[in-house]
């Protein structure tokens, strides 16, 4: 209100005077309402008394009198109604405007509101996003983080199995050597035995490369070589197998394949 | 839907397990290297439970017949570390020391008289895998004396059959001929039987004139063979059990190289009574002779193949002696053999899958040779330089032959036999008055 009356200064000390104004023609109109004046009902006396038509004439000078000053009284409240009517519609107009005024204000004051409450709420939402952002960031991170470090253990096992492995391939690879030595040594091939001929045997041994069991998966195409061949192998017996239990996995059931006309 | 839905399961499962297995590759090595031999086999001397010396040396006619087939190599006597005589006493480490993959073992036993009062014996015996540690073949056989031999060959069979997977033919016979002098100083000739091994000789026919081209009827008891006991060949068929003789080619000039047809109902002959060498076919039977051929050149030598729809034999029509064959359906003729001076003397394996003939090289050596029918490459089996008359063993392994052995400034025929791969070639010892030994023939399997 105090700003209100800040703000438009004019108009409020306008709408003071003329509320002021139209108060005080209001108990003025009140004040002359017409009342029966008193000198009248003597003068009536005073003229059954005098002359009739003096009396008359009086009495229609009066009323003449009366009559124009009533007229004037009706023409002036005409006018003061008029202007009080004017005054209100401008007061009412005034008050439309401030309406106006104030109802765009208020308008605006809640826009602004809105768009301070907007513009809160985009921030908060932007800060949480930027929080949730970070925190998945953060996650994403220690995530890649568990990834990479998982990765090196992985390289680090694999390295080391790949060390092992080759390690384990070497020994096969050298005591595979060492068995087929001692095999060819042992081996009489027979004098029968077929130009071309190809056969296979598999061989299970234990640890310590005892030969537990030999069988002809394919034959060389007849008996006394099936024979040679088989009996080879456990005439090498015990076969010169690793002790690493993982490259000894390798010879603990394997195949020899006979095929002296390759060369 | 449930089904589906199981059905999606078991596929997952299937593929999971498919991917969790790795395919694991079995280890292999290649054996390119050895040597090369006969496989060994120890065949200890068998125990004699009886009076006096034992009738037979059971082990030793078994070890001469497996090392004979070229296949084996016998461990001497005095090599073996023990001397078992029954499964029980074994100890295959006695065995494994010396890298005897093979071993027999066995007892002979006089069990006393039968009803007529010849003693009857017990052979036993084992054959174990000595790396096995285990016994392939266990038997008894029983005989009168004069059969122990035969029974040793038949465990000889056995063993073969076992270590080898092919029928042993150590119970076969052969045929042969012999020249000789008899005491006037004059020839004789004899038509013998023998065991393979050229034990138990007897002679089938005896003449002071040449006797030839000894065959054996595919019952393996008749012989056909050629005589000049008429002072020109004839040709007679004679049954070895009873002895009977009969005289079936008697045509005019020449009657020689009779050759059984597979069903032993006809005869092949080489006769000239037409005036020049031509290949015959009689029938036994019927008497029915039927020429093959026809031509200016000697054709000879007929020999069948076992099914009996072809001939092939010797001709000289190309100019120097070589192999044609006759096929009966066709009538026609078509040359075999095409390399070497000569080729001669041809005969089918018993499956018919070779063709052994004396092939002479152009240096004029005489050697013993196959060709495979199927491909037509021939080789040369023999080192020896003067071979005649191969024939093929009944098991196909082996071909008898006869070659010269010329020693001290003079020279006799002896038998020989040969691998078919020509691995193995050795010589028969005849006892040193058998003479001159001339074209052996193999006898199909017995009855």
């Amino acid at each position: 209100m105090l700003g209100l009356i800040q703000k438009y200064p004019l108009a409020f000390i306008s709408a003071v005077l003329v509320h002021a104004l139209a108060s005080v023609f209001l108990v003025l109109s009140f004040d002359w309402t017409p009342r029966p004046p008193l000198p009248e009902e003597l003068q009536v006396l005073q003229a059954v008394a005098v002359d009739e038509r003096q009396v008359q004439a009086e009495m229609d000078k009066i009323r003449r009198m009366e009559d124009r000053k009533h007229q004037q009284e009706q023409d002036r409240v005409q006018k003061v109604e008029e202007k009080v009517r004017q005054e209100r519609d401008r007061l009412a107009e005034l008050e439309t405007q401030r309406k106006r005024e104030s109802e765009r204000h208020k308008k605006a004051e809640a826009e602004r509101i809105k768009a301070e409450q907007q513009q809160q709420e985009a921030q908060r939402l932007a800060e949480e996003t930027k929080r949730e952002t970070s925190k998945i960031l953060d996650k994403q991170r220690k995530l890649e983080e568990a990834q990479q470090r998982k990765r090196q253990l992985e390289d680090e096992a694999k390295r080391m199995e790949q060390q092992h492995s080759s390690k384990v391939k070497g020994d096969v690879d050298k005591y595979q050597r060492l068995v087929r030595e001692r095999v060819e040594n042992k081996w009489i091939r027979p004098v029968n035995w077929k130009q071309g001929a190809k056969c296979v045997v598999a061989v299970r041994v234990i640890p310590g490369g005892d030969v537990v069991d030999t069988k002809i998966v394919k034959s060389c195409g007849d008996s006394l070589s099936d024979r040679s061949v088989e009996t080879a192998v456990h005439q090498a017996a015990p076969l010169p197998v690793p002790s690493d239990p993982q490259a000894f996995a390798q010879f603990r059931s394997f195949t020899f394949t006979f095929n002296p006309d390759e060369k | 839907m449930r089904n589906n839905a199981v059905m999606w399961r078991v596929i997952f499962v299937a593929l999971y397990m498919l991917a969790a297995t790795p395919a694991v590759a079995t280890l292999n090595i290649e054996i390119t290297r050895s040597a090369e031999g006969a496989a060994r086999i120890a065949v200890v001397p068998f125990g004699w439970y009886g009076q006096g010396a034992a009738p037979v040396d059971v082990a030793a006619v078994i070890a001469a017949d497996l090392h004979r087939s070229g296949l084996f190599s016998p461990v001497v006597v005095k090599d073996m570390l023990e001397k078992p005589d029954d499964a029980a006493a074994v100890d295959f480490k006695n065995w494994r020391v010396i890298e005897v993959p093979n071993l027999v073992v066995g007892r002979l036993y006089n069990v006393g008289p039968d009803k007529t009062g010849e003693d009857i014996y017990t052979l036993r015996f084992h054959l174990f895998d000595v790396y096995q540690a285990k016994v392939l073949q266990e038997m008894t056989l029983q005989g009168r004396k004069k059969e122990l031999r035969y029974r040793a060959h038949q465990i000889s069979d056995l063993i073969y059959q076992i270590l080898t997977g092919q029928r042993g033919a150590f119970t076969t016979r052969i045929a042969y001929i012999t020249k000789g002098l008899n005491v006037k100083g004059g020839g004789r000739y004899t038509l013998f039987v023998a065991d393979a091994d050229t034990e138990n000789a007897l002679p089938v026919f005896v003449s002071p004139e040449p006797i030839f081209s000894p065959a054996w009827a595919p019952d393996g008891k008749r012989i056909a063979y050629v005589t000049m006991e008429k002072r020109r060949q004839q040709v007679y068929v004679q049954d070895t059990t009873t002895g009977q003789r009969d005289l079936v080619a008697n045509f005019m000039n020449y009657n020689g190289a009779p050759a059984w047809s597979p069903d032993g109902k006809k005869l092949a002959l080489a006769l000239s009574q037409d005036g020049n060498h031509e290949v015959y076919v009689l029938d036994i039977e019927t008497r029915v002779l039927k020429r093959i051929t026809n031509h200016w050149g000697i054709d000879t030598e007929p020999a069948w193949t076992p099914d009996g729809r072809n001939l092939v034999y010797t001709s000289e029509q190309g100019g120097s002696p070589q192999i044609y064959q006759y096929t009966f359906s066709s009538g026609e003729i078509k040359r075999l053999t095409f390399e070497g001076k000569q080729n001669l003397r041809a005969s089918y394996s018993p499956d018919g899958r070779l063709l052994t003939f004396i092939h002479r090289t152009e240096d004029r050596q005489d050697h013993v040779a196959v060709m495979d029918v199927a491909t037509g490459l021939v080789r040369v089996l023999t080192d020896t330089g003067l071979d005649e008359s191969p024939s093929f063993a009944p098991n196909g392994s082996m071909i008898i032959f006869a070659t010269t052995k010329i020693d001290e400034r003079h020279q006799r025929g002896v038998l020989s036999a040969v691998s078919v791969d020509g691995r193995v070639q050795q010589m028969f010892s005849l006892p040193p008055g058998a003479g001159d030994v001339r074209e052996p023939t193999w006898a199909p399997f017995g009855h």
